[in-house]
């Protein structure tokens, strides 16, 4: 099938570019000590996932169990839930799970702590843990240096947990768009959690894993001196809010829409709206098509202006692409990717965990 | 099997214990919200058609048939084909629709339902015909007129010439769609007058109209924010409005509705708590949407708790007094209430209905993702 004649909305993603992002990180993290740990929040895709670890990725980051079960079911062995699990529903599922795959869960609190190992010793499992520090992005974690070396004394003397190692998130430095200042804010970051590991490790304590870093900073991260992954997710699919800070991947994903009403000259509606698209970075961008500018979304529609003097350059019935500000959201709104090559359609993957959000 | 597992592990747990994030209807007060607005309608005795777009579910579509409703409205085929496939009998589709692949579901839905669409286009009227006279049916349509929101749809004179080209195509002119979704982004204060100015144009479409000699069986309007306005207008004669099932915070800050009017709340858990005055929810972006930027509130405001940001799957919530300090812990469930019902249902694979404080029934939310 043409990608014309694919009924729209529809995600639609560019394969040779995916491919070219892919080998493109790979490349980069061979030569390097620290390796790349794919975040799937971005593609929620376990075939995309297979993918990147076939390409040299040690496994993949997530943020809910839930996505950590299609990631396992799907024959995912490595697997970082970087965020915590603290109700005893979850966390019995989480220790079932663990006994299919090599899971590994942030933890940033004692108690929270003490109620893993606790039921981790019921099931006889011995369940890998880090320690989740927060380096700026205040959201969760516990402080560098004393607070994260008092817990990991805890995850060890507590029985029935694997100590791992750390891991960070520079949530509030992967969009800064000057990449000189981006770079300075990201060693800021890094440094409080290699301090750490060094903290830890001079009481005899060994950090295997300093688990930081995502596309923004994939560079800078994966760089910094005992850093030893990068969660990367992003630049797989790749998008505007990113490229706007320079990052240098292809935008391989875009919705192929219908222009549905030309209510007068200068305005044209579009096929996908709120719900097709995200705009939590901001709105999306039309792709190819000079003199358009994206005025408003409803939940339905998108709203455009066409700018400049040629108003015909949009008919009624025209199909165009539009590039996400955000993939990881967006991508999280449809049910499945339409893999194009050279303008064919060569693959349809169901996005098998969209709405996972437990 | 997805949903059989679901409904196994929470059917008829005590809500507070639900695994979350998840979306928890309140059916009791659904109800209360289907008979007030299906009381308005016949107060007025206009017809109510609910938009679907809120719920995106054929349960609760046929239940608010069950309640008086004539039928409901999608925006999109690929809705309307769920909503026909799991028994809903009449659907307007109320929006335009371009291209013949879709058009032509359309007219096999119009075999098994009763289906009509707007139009606001030559080319949409020519398609139309097209696949009416491939599929030997004749299709029904309503004119998309522009009442003031600038998205959609023409002049009422344009409207006329419209109806009169799609009767000569043989297709069933029903009347026009002239939905004032502008008028509640605007202070409340203006809403009486703008619906007044909506209501203009849309009586004189409807005038334009049948002086070419076509009957204007309906003219229909009326979003949730204005549906009690438009609906006492005399030219209007069906009101379509679609959130008031749920409701949300936005429109307890218009004064649409109460807080106790909110039926349905996303349950979420506090997995972190890095700081005294610090706590992490498991729900963001992609439990609630964040697309009006605006943060969902605690349905129990007397805690004095506040959201101040969002990633994909974090929302960090500020303690802002002492009691809400020492009261929220790690594993707490908290109870919100989104503030766009539309786009956070369309996050979420299942809605949970509860009654009397335990979990009834689990509805997959079979429209989600169909954007088609």
């Amino acid at each position: 099938m043409n990608l014309k004649d694919i009924e729209t909305p529809a995600l639609i993603l560019d394969l040779d570019l995916m491919e070219k992002n892919i080998r493109k990180m790979s490349d980069y993290f061979r030569p390097r000590k620290a390796k790349l740990r794919p975040h799937i929040k971005n593609h929620k895709t376990p075939i995309i996932a297979l993918k990147e670890i076939e390409a040299g990725a040690v496994g993949v980051a997530v943020a809910k169990l839930e996505e950590a079960e299609v990631m396992a079911y799907s024959g995912v062995r490595d697997i970082l839930i970087m965020n915590q699990i603290v109700t005893e529903q979850k966390i019995e599922r989480l220790l079932g799970l663990s006994k299919h795959a090599d899971v590994v869960v942030a933890v940033d609190n004692v108690e929270n702590v003490a109620k893993l190992s606790s039921m981790a010793g019921t099931h006889g499992v011995k369940l890998g843990v880090v320690i989740e520090v927060d380096i700026g992005h205040h959201r969760a974690g516990v402080h560098p240096g004393s607070e994260a070396l008092a817990l990991a004394q805890k995850i060890i003397s507590a029985g029935n947990l694997k100590f791992r190692g750390l891991g960070g998130y520079q949530g509030h430095v992967s969009l800064i768009v000057d990449p000189q200042e981006r770079k300075i804010e990201d060693a800021k970051a890094c440094e409080k959690l290699v301090s750490t590991k060094d903290l830890i490790e001079e009481k005899g304590i060994s950090v295997e894993v300093v688990s930081a870093g995502g596309t923004g900073t994939y560079d800078y991260t994966g760089n910094y001196r005992g850093i030893t992954e990068v969660q990367a997710g992003s630049y797989v699919t790749m998008d505007v809010a990113y490229r706007n800070c320079g990052i240098n991947f292809d935008c391989a994903l875009s919705i192929l829409s219908t222009v549905s009403s030309v209510p007068s000259e200068d305005r044209a509606i579009l096929d996908s709206g709120l719900k097709s698209v995200s705009t939590d970075q901001g709105f999306p961008e039309i792709k190819g098509v000079e003199g358009i500018e994206v005025e408003k979304l409803s939940a339905e529609h998108m709203h455009l202006k066409l700018i400049g003097t040629n108003h015909t350059c949009l008919k009624l019935g025209d199909k165009v692409e539009v590039y996400p500000s955000d993939t990881d959201t967006t991508v999280n709104l449809h049910s499945q990717f339409y893999g194009v090559r050279d303008g064919e359609v060569e693959v349809v993957w169901p996005i098998l965990a969209r709405g996972k959000s437990r | 099997m997805q949903y059989a597992v679901e409904t196994q592990t929470e059917l008829r747990t005590p809500v507070e214990k639900i695994d979350t994030p998840a979306l928890v209807a309140n059916i009791d007060q659904v109800e209360r919200n289907l008979r007030d607005m299906q009381d308005f309608a016949n107060s007025y005795g206009k017809k109510l058609r609910p938009h679907s777009k809120t719920h995106k579910n054929p349960v609760l579509a046929k239940k608010q048939i069950e309640f008086g409703a004539v039928g409901v409205c999608t925006q999109k085929v690929s809705e309307a084909e769920v909503l026909v496939q799991n028994g809903v009998k009449n659907v307007l589709i109320s929006n335009e629709i371009i291209g013949l692949t879709k058009l032509r579901k359309f007219a096999e839905l119009a075999r098994k339902a009763t289906m009509a669409l707007c139009v606001d286009s030559v080319e949409g009227i020519e398609q139309l015909r097209q696949v009416s006279n491939e599929s030997g049916q004749e299709l029904s349509c309503l004119i998309d007129v522009d009442v003031g929101m600038h998205r959609c749809g023409v002049t009422p004179q344009e409207a006329a010439k419209l109806a009169k080209l799609a009767s000569s195509r043989g297709i069933l002119v029903k009347g026009i769609h002239g939905y004032e979704g502008h008028v509640g982004h605007h202070p409340v204060s203006e809403w009486e007058s703008l619906v007044k100015e909506s209501m203009r144009i849309a009586a004189d479409a409807k005038g334009a109209i049948e002086k070419e000699g076509i009957t204007v069986e309906d003219v229909v309007a009326g979003g949730t924010p204005t549906a009690k306005i438009t609906g006492k207008y005399d030219v209007v004669t069906m009101i379509t409005p679609g959130e008031y099932i749920y409701y949300d915070y936005g429109h307890v800050e218009a004064g649409t509705c109460r807080m106790v009017d909110v039926a349905l709340s996303v349950y979420c858990t506090v997995m972190s708590k890095p700081t005294e005055d610090r706590a992490v929810i498991d729900g963001g972006i992609k439990t609630f949407d964040f697309d009006q930027q605006e943060f969902p509130r605690l349905r129990n405001q007397e805690i004095k708790a506040k959201l101040i940001s969002f990633s994909e799957e974090h929302g960090v919530l500020r303690l802002e007094d002492e009691s809400a300090r020492s009261q929220i812990r790690i594993g707490d469930k908290l109870e919100f209430v989104p503030y766009h019902i539309c786009t956070c249902v369309n996050m979420h694979n299942f809605v949970h209905l509860e009654r009397n404080g335990r979990i009834e029934e689990i509805l997959p939310t079979l429209g989600r993702g169909m954007v088609r």
